[in-house]
């Protein structure tokens, strides 16, 4: 049985319906790439999947339980905030925006959770969180703040704080489009190494290699729906539906263009001395 | 693209022209001069000379009995009530000021719309007028205990002048009236948290209240001390007006005083030294609880900029 199975997922922001009737399924141990234009509602699907956002109808199956929803003999009704705090515990997260808590050091980002929401002692949580820093690869950051770490440093914090509540499925909101281009490597390495190690994974990216060397599936979404979804060089390599391949080929063509003039200081500061 | 707008601009004259001169040392800059502020600090001075000099050769001012009355057990006493009864409403207006921010943005309909009322109403009658109305309070309630509601019975009750002396009267006002503005200090404080935060606490599956006690609170802390610093100089002013219930803090004790000897002026002075005294000492505290919250924020930008790649 797969790890998570969402069944007509629907979700509206007003008049705005920006998830509509999702369905689809992650086998434990696999990855899985949700790709899409902006505003398709990939963000909104993954933060619906750990409770972020309530979604209005349909079920969320996650690890054989039921996601944020208790069935009564008047039909379904949102369990309390505090029981869904113990569902969110097997999933772990990880922002566009890291989302550290830059008042506390790296250690402390690590160790707070932890002592808070699994009731390990300060002792066990600080060993645990070397072990996470170290697999990837930020030991030597610990009693540094967030404030003095660059971007991928701080994306690959926020992983480790993830991987310390010891998660079965880890969510990635576009975990790399936040970054300067020269950091997005470090980040997919360590989420690749995660990968390996057979976490199960929902990424929403827009890295197509990462997509295909990574992850086993891809959903690619477009108005809140699934337009195609399968193995990923199906859908990224020789995709059916033309919005699919329109979305490709465009996304190619604004990637190609911006290698083209990218800006090379190195030229330019000789051009002005000659 | 970018390239060919840079090669364009080598062309421009005016650009040549500088790089003629590129073997001038350019390594040494000195900060601009600044005639003006010399100038403004003189004339500042002078100023202040001459006043302080017309007060101190004011015959009106007596400078002995400001001596005499500075360090009285009197005024010391009527010091230590000011101190306490600023301190004690503080506590509770910070406390109650939170609870009220926190029914405002998370307690559901009823508790916020009770927050917003109380908020509205105390911010809307004057303190002074609520000073006065504590301090009478025993001809509105003439008893007050627990009660049967809606009815006459009291299981326990003590005449309302017997515990709402004018210093507890004061004490009550200014925490009433303090609460609703600390629960917009807190409230704006906790608004200002990024939403990634809490998004970030709830995906580690942290409980609401340690998320609030944890995350939010010390990173809202950073906003809530500057206009908090100024409620507490402003309630240890504010404590002035219960004077007029005779809450026997400096300035009632000063008053009394300067009815009986005619020394007003003087009096004043010596209420004035202290609320200044006061005021600095809270100002000092601010400062220290700032820099305290202030981590992992201060001298970020500096810092954070600096490109660090790993492979």
């Amino acid at each position: 049985m797969p790890l998570l199975i969402t069944r007509k997922l629907t979700k509206s922001f007003g008049e705005n319906r920006v998830l509509d009737g999702i369905d689809f399924s992650l086998d434990d141990g696999k990855v899985v790439s949700i790709m899409g234009p902006s505003g398709s509602g990939k963000s909104t699907l993954l933060r619906c999947l750990n409770l972020l956002e309530y979604a209005d109808s349909g079920e969320i199956w996650f690890d054989g339980k039921l996601m944020g929803v208790q069935s009564t003999p008047n039909g379904p009704r949102r369990l309390s905030e505090r029981a869904m705090q113990r569902q969110r515990l097997g999933i772990g997260m990880v922002f566009q925006q890291f989302n550290l808590f830059p008042h506390l050091s790296v250690m402390g980002n690590l160790v707070m959770p932890q002592v808070h929401t699994l009731g390990v002692s300060k002792a066990d949580a600080m060993k645990e969180a070397s072990l996470q820093l170290g697999r990837v690869g930020l030991a030597d950051k610990t009693h540094a703040y967030p404030a003095h770490l660059s971007g991928g440093q701080k994306q690959r914090v926020a992983i480790a704080r993830a991987l310390c509540l010891k998660p079965r499925l880890m969510l990635f909101d576009e975990p790399t489009s936040a970054l300067d281009p020269e950091l997005v490597g470090e980040v997919l390495s360590v989420m690749k190494d995660l990968a390996e190690s057979g976490m199960t994974m929902a990424v929403v990216t827009h890295e197509t290699q990462f997509a295909l060397d990574v992850g086993e599936q891809v959903v690619f979404m477009a108005d809140g729906g699934i337009v195609e979804q399968g193995p990923s060089e199906e859908v990224l390599l020789s995709p059916k539906k033309q919005r699919t391949r329109d979305f490709l080929h465009r996304f190619r063509q604004t990637q190609e263009a911006a290698e083209k003039s990218e800006f090379r200081p190195e030229n330019s500061s000789e051009g002005i001395a000659s | 693209m970018i390239a060919s707008k840079i090669r364009s601009l080598e062309k421009k004259p005016w650009m040549s022209d500088m790089m003629d001169q590129s073997d001038r040392e350019f390594a040494d800059i000195r900060p601009r001069r600044h005639p003006g502020w010399y100038i403004s600090a003189a004339f500042l001075i002078v100023l202040t000379i001459w006043f302080a000099s017309s007060l101190a050769k004011n015959p009106n001012i007596d400078y002995e009995t400001i001596g005499e009355y500075f360090t009285k057990d009197v005024i010391l006493g009527g010091v230590v009530n000011t101190l306490l009864m600023a301190a004690l409403s503080m506590v509770f207006a910070v406390i109650f000021g939170t609870l009220l921010a926190v029914m405002r943005l998370a307690g559901g309909p009823v508790w916020s719309a009770f927050s917003w009322l109380y908020v509205w109403f105390f911010r809307s009658v004057p303190l002074l007028v609520l000073i006065i109305f504590c301090g009478n309070l025993a001809l509105l309630f003439e008893r007050i205990g627990v009660a049967i509601p809606f009815t006459e019975t009291f299981l326990f009750s003590v005449p309302t002048n017997s515990v709402m002396t004018a210093f507890v009267a004061s004490i009550v006002a200014l925490t009433l009236h303090e609460a609703a503005y600390m629960a917009e200090i807190i409230r704006s404080g906790i608004m200002s948290v990024d939403a990634g935060q809490r998004d970030a606490s709830k995906a580690l599956a942290m409980p609401a209240y340690k998320s609030f006690f944890l995350v939010i609170m010390p990173q809202a802390m950073r906003i809530i001390i500057p206009p908090t610093g100024s409620s507490v100089i402003n309630t240890i002013k504010a404590t002035s007006l219960v004077s007029v219930i005779a809450g026997s803090e400096l300035l009632t004790r000063a008053e009394n005083i300067s009815a009986t000897n005619l020394k007003t002026i003087e009096l004043l002075l010596v209420a004035c030294l202290w609320y200044l005294i006061i005021a600095s000492v809270a100002g000092a505290a601010q400062y220290y609880l700032e820099r305290r919250f202030g981590k992992g924020f201060t001298k970020s930008r500096q810092t954070a900029k600096v490109p660090v790649t790993q492979a």
